[in-house]
Parts: structure tokens; C-alpha cells; sequence
């Protein structure tokens, strides 16, 4: 495998008293997605949001390419890390400034980072970008009321692309487009880690979306990851009876399997102490206590 | 064969706006048989949700205006009626789901109050005692637990599943004959989502209420619908039961829809099929075919004149000239073929 970008390391996250994130460790490598699901308030976007430092964390640590990322920070240190690590938000309509063009909202983060100052220059790299993200040069004079929500995604996209990041945190960047719409833009972000060689944390409740993108697969409930693996570990050898839960739940298109679904209900069990998270197979964790670790392993 | 409860005819559906007159259901047609699910799925823009809206007279006028056709339940035209007809008819006879089960309850307002309201307006000869019981039954019967002390609680107090709980509580509160349920659980998560979805089914089996399930999810159609209506720019494009539609799909447009979904066994090197460019605007409708633009297997005549609706089998229709005896035999995608072999194996043949 190669090299950890991200080590995330028993992270936590509290509102008042309530533990949005509740202790989470995981590593992600470079040149992977790592799929992050659960239900709405599991805390996945909590993490997300954590690690590109939107939150100041309660505890634990975030090393980014070696570097404690909440540690004290100089500016300089500070600006390179927000040039490495970028984001792509749910919303395309709520996400983009309505009084910029599109031109603007890409070439904001080079004001910032004093980068591109000649105006040919700048126009030349935002029209490469509208253009590797599947859009137009003539594009960038408009706004983006009159874009579609899946272009206004491919905007959100070329905006996060600009600094030439190497790591990206996709928190539902499809959940709110159409069917047609999604695979054009699941499709455009494979594409784009290929070439650019990227790393993304891809948040999401879709499970057959994520199965497809991602090489490795978190599961949170309540604000604990209680599984992770590789995709196929977690799709085809679930071992948490939430993880089983949870697909038992995904509807597939073909009536014939559906006439015959049989849900697994989840029954909530309390981990206490001796909870801890074991490694049941070679990269391949599940939080409970040994006691349940035996019950649930088939 | 069940009785025919609601007749869609020709329906036509037009909004002014600013920008011009928007043509947002421009002709549908379709029809839904006592204790049946039909499904009617669409993107954005499609005109479902027009049409779900429609049924109950919801469309305001202006700017909305019902430009043509009849919507027949029990045999009688629901256009010309009056509001106050209507309001007869809405909740007693046809009651709709909304998608946010949050803005669909009063926020200020305990959730057992927002239910007697609807057994009193509706039975005028119940008493309160009697209304409240009788709440009490159908939030016991939705599954929600510890209904008696639920019945005294505010909408914020439920979960987002549990809200939407209550919306059906409400909604069956007057035994309708029809059920119209709009993304009922779009806003959900899968394992509340599959709760809902069996509990809708649970109760369609104890009274026969006819559905109609308005959602962009096609791994719901599969589940919940006897028969499926596939919209695109304001008309059904394809029409037929689950399985045909799914097995033995016709149309190009849902050709690319059952091949954007990703599938659990999809090799994640291959990209997945995508349906190019975005739907058409309604104020000035293509001519020809609306699909036109974004059909791989579009041919001159589908940019020249609008194909009619082609008979596949008896219940089974599609609007695309593919199907006209003089096409070309287009063969259906890889993809989706090779997907429909995958869920059905040896049985193939059976179903197609």
C-alpha cells in the first residue's frame, strides 16, 4: 500500500454534551477514496469538517502528510495546508457566491494565495480549469444562477481543483443532484483523481454511490466508526450488525430481488468499557467488545 | 381485473411566468386500479411533481393553468370542480404525502391535535373523546411507540422518520381511497426509508388504498410499484409494469437512467453511463422528440416530429420512433443488458 497522507488519530468532536464525534481513528493513503457513510448526526460531516479545520477540535490529533494540522500554526503553514486540502460542498446552490461569476469563484483562492496576478495568465488557468471539470471558457463571464445544479457542481469542482490541491473532501457532492446528473459528476471526479493523482475523503448516505467510488469504506454510527475495510469487505463480509443492517436497507433497481428484501432490523447494543476496535482480518476493523466481536464474526 | 379508480387524460399543465408560458405536463395520460402501486418516476423538472399536485387541485391559478384534459376519479372530472368541491374530496377521498415531513406538520401545534382535526372535519358526528381514540389507534397502527403520551407532543420532539410517521397517520386519518405520496422518503435515511416503505405497504394489503408513489429513486420503484410511469420534459415517456420496465425497458431515456445507477457489483474501473446535456426548458419545448438532444440513437425524424406512443404488449407502452417497424433495430445497451442478465440469470427469458 502506499503512503499515509491523512492519519487521523482518536478524534473528537464536542457540541455542549454532545459527542458529535466521539473518539475516531483512520488512515487514509495517498492516491485513495476513502468512503465515509451514515445516517444523518452520525458525525460524518463533523469529521470532514474537522480535518480541513473548519472546527477546532476537542481532542486527538489530525496529521496531515506528517504534520499536526491543530497544532500552533505559523501563516505560511497555515496557507500551504489550505492549498493542499480542499472541498466540495453538498449544495451547489446555497455553496456559490449568487453576485460572483464563475470566473470569480474559481480564481478566488489565487487573490488569496497571490497567485496568478497577470490577467492572461489567470484567464488561461480558469479556462483550463472550467474546461478539465467538463464546461466552457466562455463560461466564466456567467453567473451562477444560470447554471444548472449539475454545473454548478462542476463550478464547486473547478473552485476546489484551483490551487492544485492533493487532497479533497467531498461531503455529499451528489445527494443533491438528479439521477442523470450524478453519474456524469461521479464519473468527472474518478476521472480527475486519475489524472491529477488526488486523494478524497468522500462523505455520503448513498451506499451503492459509494461502494462504486471508494477503495475503502468507514461506517459511523453515533459518532464512533464501528467498521471499516475495503469496499468489498464491507459489502460482501459485513461484520457489525449495523454495517448489516444498513445494506439489508439499500433498495436495488430490479423488482425481483425486492419482492423478496428481507430488512435486518438493528438492535442498538451498548459497548461500554471494553469496547475497543479489532482488527478481524488484515485491514479489516469492527468496534465492540470481544464479547460481541465472537457473536457477530459468522 | 380491480376497478379503475382514477383515469388521467390527456392533462395539460401550464405556469406563466415571466420568462413566458412554461408547458410543465404537456399531455399525460395513465390510469390506477383499486389497491394499486403506480410509480411515477422523473428528474427535476419532469413535471411529477406538477402532476401529483394536479390531482388534488393544488396547482394555484394563476399563475397555474389546467390548458387541457380530464382527471377522472370514480369517474368523475376533478377540473371543473369548485374549491369547496374539492375540499370534500381532498383528505376523505384522496390524501398526499408530502416529501419534508417537517413543513408538512404545524410546528406549533401538538401532533395529536393536527390528527382529531382531520377525524373531525371529516366524520362530523364523532365526538372528541371518540376522535382522540381513534388518533391514538392510527399513531399506534404507524408504528410509533407509547402513542398516548405521543399524542400530547410537538412535531419537534419526532425524528425526521417519526415526523413522517405522523404525516401518514394524518393522511389515513379520513381512510382515503387514494394515497399520493410525493418523495415521501427522499428526505429519510435508507433504514428509516425501507421502515416507511414497508409500513405504506402494510397498510395499502389491510384497506386497499390505491398509491400513487411520486420519487427519482428507481431502487424504490422496484420496490414498492405494480406498475411504473417514466416522465421526461412533461410527458410519460414509458409505461408498463415494474417488470417490463425494469426487464424489458424500451425507451432510451430509461435505458440511461437504469444504466446511471451504479450497481453493488459494478467494477469500479469501468465509468458509469451517463445520460449527456440536461433536460430541455419547458417555456419553449423542442420540436420533435424532447429527448432528442440527449439520445445516442436519436435518428432526423426525432428532431422533426414527436413520436406517439408505441404498444410493446398489452400493458406496455413507449414514446420513442426506435420502436416504429421502419427503424433501425437498436440493441439495448451493454450495460443495462448485461445488468438485467445479472439480476435475472437463467430466468431471462421469463421475464422478457
Amino acid at each position: 500500500m502506499s503512503e499515509k497522507i491523512l492519519e487521523v488519530k482518536n478524534l473528537q468532536q464536542h457540541f455542549g454534551s454532545i459527542r458529535a464525534v466521539d473518539g475516531i481513528s483512520f488512515d487514509v493513503y495517498k492516491g485513495e477514496t476513502l468512503g465515509l457513510v451514515g445516517e444523518s448526526g452520525c458525525g460524518k460531516s463533523t469529521t470532514g469538517r474537522s480535518i480541513i479545520r473548519l472546527y477546532d477540535i476537542t481532542g486527538g490529533e489530525i496529521i496531515f502528510k506528517g504534520q499536526n494540522i491543530h497544532g500552533k500554526k505559523s501563516k505560511k503553514e497555515l496557507q500551504q495546508f489550505n492549498k493542499e486540502m480542499q472541498m466540495i460542498f453538498q449544495d451547489p446552490y446555497a455553496s456559490l457566491n449568487p453576485r460572483m461569476t464563475a470566473g470569480e469563484i474559481i480564481a478566488e483562492g489565487f487573490d488569496i494565495h497571490g497567485m496568478h496576478k497577470d490577467k492572461k495568465k489567470r484567464k488561461e488557468v480558469i479556462g483550463e480549469l472550467l474546461e478539465a471539470v467538463g464546461l466552457n471558457r466562455e463560461h466564466a463571464g456567467r453567473y451562477a444562477h444560470e447554471f444548472s445544479g449539475g454545473q454548478r457542481q462542476r463550478i464547486g469542482i473547478a473552485r476546489a481543483l484551483s490551487l492544485d490541491p492533493s487532497f479533497i473532501i467531498a461531503d455529499e457532492p451528489i445527494s443533491a443532484l438528479d439521477v442523470s446528473i450524478q453519474a456524469q459528476v461521479v464519473n468527472l471526479l474518478k476521472q480527475l483523481q486519475k489524472e491529477r493523482d488526488l486523494t478524497y475523503l468522500f462523505i455520503a448516505h448513498d451506499l451503492s454511490m459509494v461502494k462504486y467510488i471508494s477503495d475503502r469504506i468507514a461506517v459511523m454510527r453515533r459518532g464512533k466508526i464501528v467498521e471499516l475495510g475495503t469496499a468489498e469487505d464491507i459489502y460482501y463480509h459485513p461484520v457489525h450488525p449495523y454495517t448489516k443492517s444498513l445494506l439489508s436497507a439499500i433498495p436495488l433497481p430490479d423488482p425481483k430481488t425486492e419482492a423478496t428484501r428481507v430488512r435486518i432490523p438493528y438492535e442498538h447494543e451498548e459497548v461500554g468499557e471494553g469496547g475497543k476496535t479489532h482488527e478481524v482480518f488484515p485491514g479489516h476493523f469492527v468496534y465492540g467488545t470481544e464479547e460481541q466481536l465472537k457473536r457477530w464474526r459468522p | 381485473m380491480a376497478e379503475t379508480i382514477l383515469e388521467v387524460k390527456n392533462l395539460k399543465i401550464n405556469f406563466k411566468t415571466y420568462a413566458g408560458l412554461v408547458h410543465a405536463v404537456r399531455g399525460v395520460n395513465f390510469d390506477l386500479k383499486q389497491g394499486e402501486t403506480l410509480a411515477i418516476v422523473g428528474e427535476s423538472g419532469s413535471g411529477k411533481s406538477v402532476t401529483s399536485n394536479a390531482l388534488m387541485k393544488l396547482i394555484p391559478q394563476p399563475p397555474g393553468i389546467y390548458a387541457d384534459g380530464q382527471i377522472l376519479f370514480e369517474g368523475r372530472d376533478l377540473i371543473p370542480l369548485t374549491e369547496k368541491q374539492m375540499s370534500k374530496i381532498r383528505g376523505n377521498d384522496i390524501a398526499m404525502i408530502f416529501q419534508d415531513p417537517m413543513t408538512a406538520l404545524n410546528p406549533t401545534m401538538k401532533v395529536g391535535k393536527q390528527i382529531t382535526e382531520v377525524i373531525l372535519k371529516h366524520n362530523k358526528n364523532t365526538s372528541r373523546a371518540e376522535a382522540k381514540k381513534r388518533a391514538i389507534e392510527l399513531l399506534d397502527e404507524v408504528g410509533i411507540p407509547y402513542p398516548e403520551q405521543r399524542f400530547s407532543q410537538y412535531p419537534h420532539e419526532f425524528s425526521g422518520g417519526m415526523r413522517q410517521r405522523v404525516v401518514i397517520a394524518i393522511a389515513l386519518a379520513a381512510e382515503p381511497k387514494l394515497l399520493i405520496a410525493d418523495e415521501p422518503t427522499t428526505a429519510l435515511d435508507v433504514t428509516i426509508q425501507a421502515q416507511i416503505i414497508e409500513l405504506m405497504k402494510k397498510i395499502q394489503k389491510e384497506r386497499n388504498t390505491s398509491i400513487i408513489f411520486i420519487t427519482h429513486d428507481l431502487g424504490v420503484v422496484a420496490n414498492v410499484a405494480d406498475r411504473v410511469a417514466v416522465m421526461y420534459a412533461g410527458q410519460i415517456v414509458e409505461y408498463g409494469t415494474v417488470n417490463e420496465i425494469f426487464y424489458n425497458p424500451k425507451h432510451p431515456y430509461t435505458w440511461g437512467l437504469l444504466g446511471s445507477m451504479p450497481d453493488l457489483d459494478n467494477n469500479a474501473d469501468e465509468l458509469l453511463r451517463t445520460i449527456p446535456g440536461s433536460p430541455p426548458d419547458l417555456t419553449n419545448p423542442p420540436k420533435g422528440d424532447a429527448f432528442a438532444a440527449r439520445n445516442e440513437f436519436a435518428m432526423q425524424i426525432d428532431y422533426e416530429e414527436e413520436p406517439p406512443m408505441f404498444q410493446v404488449s398489452p400493458t406496455h407502452f413507449a414514446k420513442t420512433w426506435l420502436l416504429h417497424p421502419d427503424a433501425p433495430k437498436v440493441e439495448l445497451p451493454e450495460a443495462v443488458a448485461k445488468r438485467i442478465k445479472g439480476y435475472l440469470g437463467e430466468e431471462v427469458e421469463q421475464y422478457v
